[in-house]
């Protein structure tokens, strides 16, 4: 079985945007992603589709750690962590770990 | 000049003097050349990177045009729908589009980044806007928006909705910014 984690049971369909560092973090405590960070086989996060906006400081909270534990660097994060989310979605986490690469202050937060 | 038809030194001078100043303008015509070709080549280059971070600074204005003129239209909007329900249903659409134009924006800023006639960096990061700890602009901007949307009355939605222009605002500020500065690399 494959280990995933679904924003879905964060939105209840309801929330179509994902946004603030601090429900990030939260978020992140909720899926326990200290643990999945060290799991031994590859993590999915899925992102249903009637989510389309996850602001840059809700990826910061949910993945800076996870970015820094895996090596700091997208190729490493994406081996662990494969994204199954809609384009738009998918970009919109692409510049959040740009912004957690570029700037230490969020990945010792 | 010798006598007999001879060759003579003045003569030979005359040939060499000759000889010195047929190469010397052969140098100086070569140099000149070689430097004018190098003055020429430089033009065109400064001329193709202008036309480049030109053509990359209509598209990032255009885009940023787009995204702040449709935030500043929301409350506007939300007045001409007659109801609560009608409105509340209309929000999701807008959301979206805002989003998406959003996006538009950011990878217009993300195309500045990998060129190399756009002066600065963080072009793309300037679409997040002003930092508010540990949070930006936009990340504000789709806060206010989540809460407009469950919002539970009118007069609340709409406060909200009128709260994204300073945000919007501030992204367009540091924008500007940027580009003025990446304007300065091109002015004579």
């Amino acid at each position: 079985m494959t280990l995933a984690i679904d924003l879905e049971v964060l939105t209840q369909g309801r929330v179509h945007n994902l946004s603030g560092h601090e429900r990030g973090l939260a978020a992140r405590e909720h899926f326990r992603l200290d643990e999945l960070d060290k799991a031994g086989e590859a993590v999915e996060i899925r992102v249903p589709e009637h989510i389309y906006g996850v602001s840059p400081s809700f990826i910061q909270g949910l993945l800076s750690e996870s970015v820094q534990s895996l090596g700091s660097t997208r190729e490493a994060f994406f081996s662990h962590y494969h994204l199954i989310a809609s384009d738009l979605v998918r970009r919109q986490f692409d510049r959040g770990l740009s912004a957690i690469l570029t700037d230490r202050n969020f990945a010792i937060n | 000049m010798a006598a007999g038809g001879g060759i003579g030194a003045a003569q030979i001078l005359g040939w060499i003097v000759t000889g010195a100043a047929f190469g010397g303008n052969l140098l100086w015509n070569w140099l000149n050349r070689r430097h004018t070709n190098r003055v020429a080549e430089t033009i065109r280059l400064e001329q193709y990177a202008k036309e480049v971070w030109e053509r990359h600074r209509i598209r990032i204005e255009s885009r940023l045009e787009e995204f702040v003129s449709c935030v500043q239209e929301l409350p506007g909007q939300m007045l001409t729908y007659p109801g609560f329900a009608e409105r509340a249903a209309s929000m999701d659409i807008w959301g979206y589009n805002l989003t998406l134009l959003h996006d538009s924006l950011a990878r217009a800023l993300a195309q500045a980044d990998h060129s190399a006639y756009c002066e600065g960096s963080s072009w793309q990061a300037a679409a997040a806007g002003r930092d508010h700890g540990t949070e930006h602009s936009w990340d504000l901007a789709m806060t206010a928006f989540e809460q407009a949307r469950e919002a539970v009355d009118e007069e609340s939605q709409l406060t909200l909705i009128k709260s994204l222009a300073p945000y919007a605002l501030e992204i367009e500020l540091l924008i500007h910014h940027k580009i003025q500065e990446a304007d300065y690399r091109y002015q004579p």
